[in-house]
């Protein structure tokens, strides 16, 4: 029933472009698509507990790989696009090692250090990254001869990339490895006590974590054929941490809600101007100040009262015991 | 040609020796700047266990007092410089009670809410006073000619001003009841609690000292550089490299780091260029707190 | 509010399309940087445009092809940034159905925008200084502003008659597209009119605390310090930090006028003797009118990108007259290419750019040599090309 549900939404989802062929609205779903796949991988190192500036330089790394390697090298898409995340990874894999021994603040800060390297590394190094001008031209992706240009096949690949990190997040989280790095994040001592190498588990996180930002700088590159250092700085991560903010960082729920949410908001603000950001930034305290859940999160308490009041036997103590893990995420 | 302007300008840089000394004069006077911002961000972490992204806008709103108190109404620069100082200070008192407040101990979150006050007041001041960058008329003009280097008079007056500030403040911690207070709190809040020491005071009292050093130093260099609502963001990324090369919490270190990243950026940015001299700034916050984790005055946990 | 109310009668303005004996809507689009860094020019674009609506509209309306029109001006903020050039234009185009488009204002925002332009059939009156902007291929986007290739000769070669014994030039400028492609050209041009290039440098455009910098640069012994495409509040430090370190040469400026916030940060006494490229004279009458029809939309002070974009949007207006229609906009476009020489506020603007980009897409201007004098813009002399 629920499955069938889902594959019902999904192609409504899929199908809209070519029914209402509005390209405003399929560039905004693009958009929407990319977010989602970022904010996931945000949600995935606050998952770990580490918070993660360095997002914004992975997914830069992603879009450049894929961008030279088509450009330069005269690699096919799907194979550039594929190995912009594994750049990323790779990446993740070589620093991983040594940051994820650092925690809490410190590790943001770290992180932080080593984003504004990378960034300045594309400024820097032009001959390769093109300095603050950046890369102009990158080809369009095409598949098997076929070039991608109208604005819905985009949409496709955007959607399809969002719901498969959607899965693939979901997946973990359910999985034994979810279990165990969601753990760390409570109590490393008590899993490394049952025999767990909990900091192999954290590194596979933040590598796939990484990779997923290599992978949606990619398609952010292919898309708009045009890239510099610029895009890949500092706010990219923190919109990505707000979009989780806004969702509910305890699900996987959340930085999908979070970006359907926020990613157009700009544009219903779009006469606002100046106010635009004024607004954004008295939204998050609001959000943070009052619902340190995020939406997801009042959604399932209000469910859960919901269910509460409805069952006189009071089951409502597995959605109490989520409430708890929702708050020691948060916090 | 008949130079139209002063001719009193002196001379520099003749020889090696003597762009080293103008180096070393260009990266101390820096270093100092970096000093007053580092010790408000560090000294607010080290109580509050919050790092304060708002800070580089605590430095904006004092250079728009400045715009406004110094430049508008014709005050005095150094009453000007004291009352958006202690302004900026009592906003801050403001800002830790109604907002910061809630976050104390939940570091991510409350690192996020620092980000969103930042946000908002960057806008704000953009709607406020326009995008444009303004500038005011300097309070002190000349330069103080050394032989082998120069220095601009109005850095001067800031280096002395961040030296007596520096005094007052060590002054604070090391003689008065709440700075023994405070002291107490960055090394251990829970020996200090015991020890009948009220977060609920010296929460806001920090944070209030720790914007009233941003505003300070905002207030100071509004004349020396532009004003606008970005101009935070620069001084707040460097508050950030000092504060991590001498130890988050650590205020001796935070001075170390200060008068260090100043002379570093300074031999590098003239011997090669900004940008290489900013990548060897977060290079070396990466190698310190990769291999001391604290800083290099920060305690060892 | 305001821009509520506008939308509103634009959207009743559509509805009465139905009914030919009513006036007609004509729909423009603006793609700049209204907000944030690099603002106090996306404005004036915006500005530019709509004082040059707002008074055909006071005086009845355009009237192509026996058809009376009313111009409606939409503006969408790009923020500078690539991506939300990208919203925005696609927003003009795709929901909006804007077939004449001005801006965006950065390089990466207009980089980013072209090939949807192109791909469009947009009529797009551009001002990015990037050099990637035009070349054999582009039809449809045009350059309405002068870049540094279009007047450092006519000012070097000023440079060269009026201020004889300068010889050593150093450049600074910053480090991006602009600053790049600004920065060869004034080595090749200052080259070629006898100077010496002893120092060049490029910098961030976040820099404030030039000693560094200006202490190596100074080490060289330059003539001329030439500041390029500096913005104009960083130019203003540079010459005080520079004065202050002992330099006591020549500051000149070939590239982004802005003398008021020169002379507001450098102070009058550094900024003395400047000499400086002056993209229109604000001592003209019709200027004067510009700036308080400015003042009415936003604060001031108002720069030369107004001129430059209202004389653009009254090219536009004039080739839709003459080309009888504005729903065709290849003739529309075919008759821009044949409007000029057109007479645009401060003298002749013609197209040109065959010999460098590969087209005729770029507007020529008349130059204006000036120099700071007691905190003030005085044009010397104005060089008609």
């Amino acid at each position: 029933m629920r499955l069938a549900a889902a594959v019902l939404i999904l192609v409504g989802l899929a199908a809209w472009p070519f029914i209402y062929d509005q390209p405003f609205y399929v560039h905004m779903g693009v958009m929407m698509g990319l977010w989602v796949a970022l904010a996931l991988s945000m949600n995935l190192m606050l998952r770990i507990g580490q918070l993660s500036f360095a997002h914004g330089a992975f997914m830069g790394l992603g879009a450049y790989a894929s961008a030279l390697a088509t450009m330069r090298l005269g690699i096919p898409f799907p194979i550039a696009f594929l190995s912009g995340g594994l750049a990323a990874a790779s990446v993740a894999a070589l620093v991983g090692p040594i940051f994820l021994r650092i925690r809490g603040v410190y590790f943001a800060l770290l992180t932080f250090a080593f984003g504004e390297v990378v960034v300045l590394t594309f400024v820097e190094w032009v001959e390769v990254f093109g300095g603050n001008n950046g890369l102009f031209g990158i080809p369009k992706p095409s598949l098997f001869g076929l070039q991608m240009t109208s604005r819905p096949a985009f949409y496709l690949f955007a959607l399809t990339f969002a719901v498969l990190s959607f899965i693939a997040v979901r997946a973990i989280y359910n999985s034994q490895f979810g279990a165990v790095i969601t753990s760390i994040d409570d109590n490393e001592m008590l899993t490394r006590s049952i025999g767990i190498d909990a900091p192999r588990y954290r590194l596979a996180a933040f590598c796939f974590s990484a990779a997923l930002a290599g992978w949606s700088g990619a398609f952010y590159a292919h898309y708009l054929t045009f890239i510099s250092p610029e895009a890949f700085g500092f706010w990219t991560p923190v919109n990505m941490v707000v979009i989780n903010v806004l969702g509910g960082i305890a699900s996987p729920w959340g930085p999908v809600v979070g970006a359907l949410l926020l990613v157009p908001l700009p544009e219903i603000l779009r006469d606002a101007k100046e106010y635009q950001v004024l607004s954004y930034g008295i939204l998050l305290m609001i959000f943070l100040l009052f619902l340190p859940d995020g939406l997801v999160g009042l959604a399932r308490r209000w469910r859960g009262r919901w269910r509460a009041a409805r069952s006189a036997e009071g089951r409502s103590a597995a959605g109490l015991e989520q409430g708890k893990r929702e708050k020691r995420a948060a916090a | 040609m008949t130079a139209p302007w002063p001719a009193v300008l002196p001379h520099c840089c003749a020889g090696r020796h003597m762009l080293l000394a103008q180096i070393l004069s260009n990266g101390l006077m820096t270093g100092l700047v970096y000093v007053l911002m580092a010790l408000g961000f560090t000294l607010i972490f080290g109580v509050m266990r919050i790092v304060n992204f708002a800070h580089g806008e605590l430095y904006m709103l004092g250079g728009f007092a400045t715009l406004i108190l110094f430049g508008n109404l014709g005050w005095n620069y150094y009453l000007t410089v004291v009352v958006a100082a202690f302004g900026v200070g009592l906003f801050g008192v403001l800002l830790q009670s109604l907002l910061l407040k809630h976050f104390i101990g939940r570091e991510l979150s409350g690192m996020i809410m620092a980000l969103a006050i930042a946000i908002t007041l960057q806008a704000g001041a953009n709607i406020i006073f326009g995008p444009e960058e303004q500038s005011v008329p300097r309070p002190v003009t000349g330069v103080l000619d050394l032989g082998a280097a120069v220095v601009p008079y109005d850095r001067l007056v800031v280096g002395g001003f961040t030296l007596v500030i520096l005094a007052a403040f060590w002054f604070f911690l090391q003689f008065t009841r709440w700075g023994l207070a405070m002291r107490a709190v960055t090394q251990d809040s829970e020996m200090a609690a015991v020890q009948g020491v009220r977060p609920g005071f010296i929460h806001p009292l920090a944070f209030g000292i720790g914007s009233l050093l941003a505003g300070g130093a905002g207030a100071l260099m509004a004349p020396i550089y532009t004003i606008y609502s970005y101009m935070g963001e620069l001084p707040m990324l460097k508050a950030f490299v000092v504060v991590i090369l001498g130890g988050l919490g650590s205020i001796p270190g935070a001075v170390l780091g200060g008068l260090l990243l100043g002379l570093v950026e300074s031999f590098f940015a003239t011997m090669y260029s900004t940008t290489v001299a900013t990548m060897i700034g977060f290079a070396l916050v990466i190698v310190i707190l990769i291999f001391r984790p604290r800083g290099l005055l920060g305690r060892t946990a | 509010m305001h821009r509520t109310a506008i939308a509103t009668a634009a959207a009743l303005g559509t509805l009465l399309l139905a009914a030919p004996t009513y006036a007609e809507t004509l729909r423009l689009g603006v793609v700049s940087a209204l907000s944030g860094p690099g603002s106090a020019w996306g404005l004036a674009v915006d500005g530019g445009v709509r004082i040059a609506a707002k008074e055909i509209n006071a005086a009845g309306g355009l009237k192509v092809g026996g058809k009376t029109y009313t111009i409606e001006v939409t503006s969408y903020d790009d923020k500078y940034k690539a991506a939300d050039g990208v919203t925005a234009a696609t927003r003009l185009i795709e929901q909006d159905g804007i077939k004449y488009i001005f801006g965006p204002l950065g390089s990466a925002s207009m980089l980013a925008v072209k090939p949807l332009y192109e791909q469009n059939e947009i009529l797009a009156l551009v001002n990015s200084y990037s050099d990637k902007v035009l070349d054999k291929n582009t039809k449809n986007i045009y350059r309405v502003l002068p870049t540094t290739r279009e007047f450092i000769e006519p000012m070097v070669k000023w440079v060269k008659q009026h201020k004889p014994g300068l010889t050593n030039v150093a450049v600074i400028s910053p480090n991006d597209e602009t600053g790049w492609a600004s920065q060869a050209l004034q080595k090749e041009y200052y080259a070629k009119h006898g100077f010496k290039i002893i120092a060049s440098e490029l910098f961030e455009r976040s820099l404030k605390d030039f000693q560094p910098l200006l202490t190596r640069m100074i080490a060289a012994k330059p003539d001329i310090i030439e500041l390029d495409t500096t913005p104009p509040p960083t130019a203003g430090l540079i010459i005080r930090q520079a004065r202050e370190l002992g330099y006591k040469g020549a500051f000149v400026k070939i590239g982004g006028p802005g003398v008021p916030e020169i002379v507001n940060a450098a102070g009058k006494d550094f900024a003395e003797g400047t000499i400086v490229y002056v993209g229109a004279d604000a001592s003209d009458t019709k200027y004067k009118w510009l700036e308080s029809e400015y003042q009415k939309l936003y604060p001031p002070p108002m720069n030369s990108f107004n001129v430059f974009f209202y004389d653009a949007a009254n090219m536009l207006f004039e080739s839709m007259r003459k080309a009888g229609t504005v729903g065709d906009v290849k003739a529309v476009r075919a008759a821009l290419e044949k409007i000029t020489p057109f007479k645009g506020m401060q003298g002749t603007l013609s197209w040109t750019g065959k010999a460098y980009y590969g087209s005729d897409h770029q507007l020529l201007v008349p130059v204006f040599v000036g120099m700071i004098e007691n905190g003030e813009e005085k044009v010397v002399t104005k060089i008609d090309q």
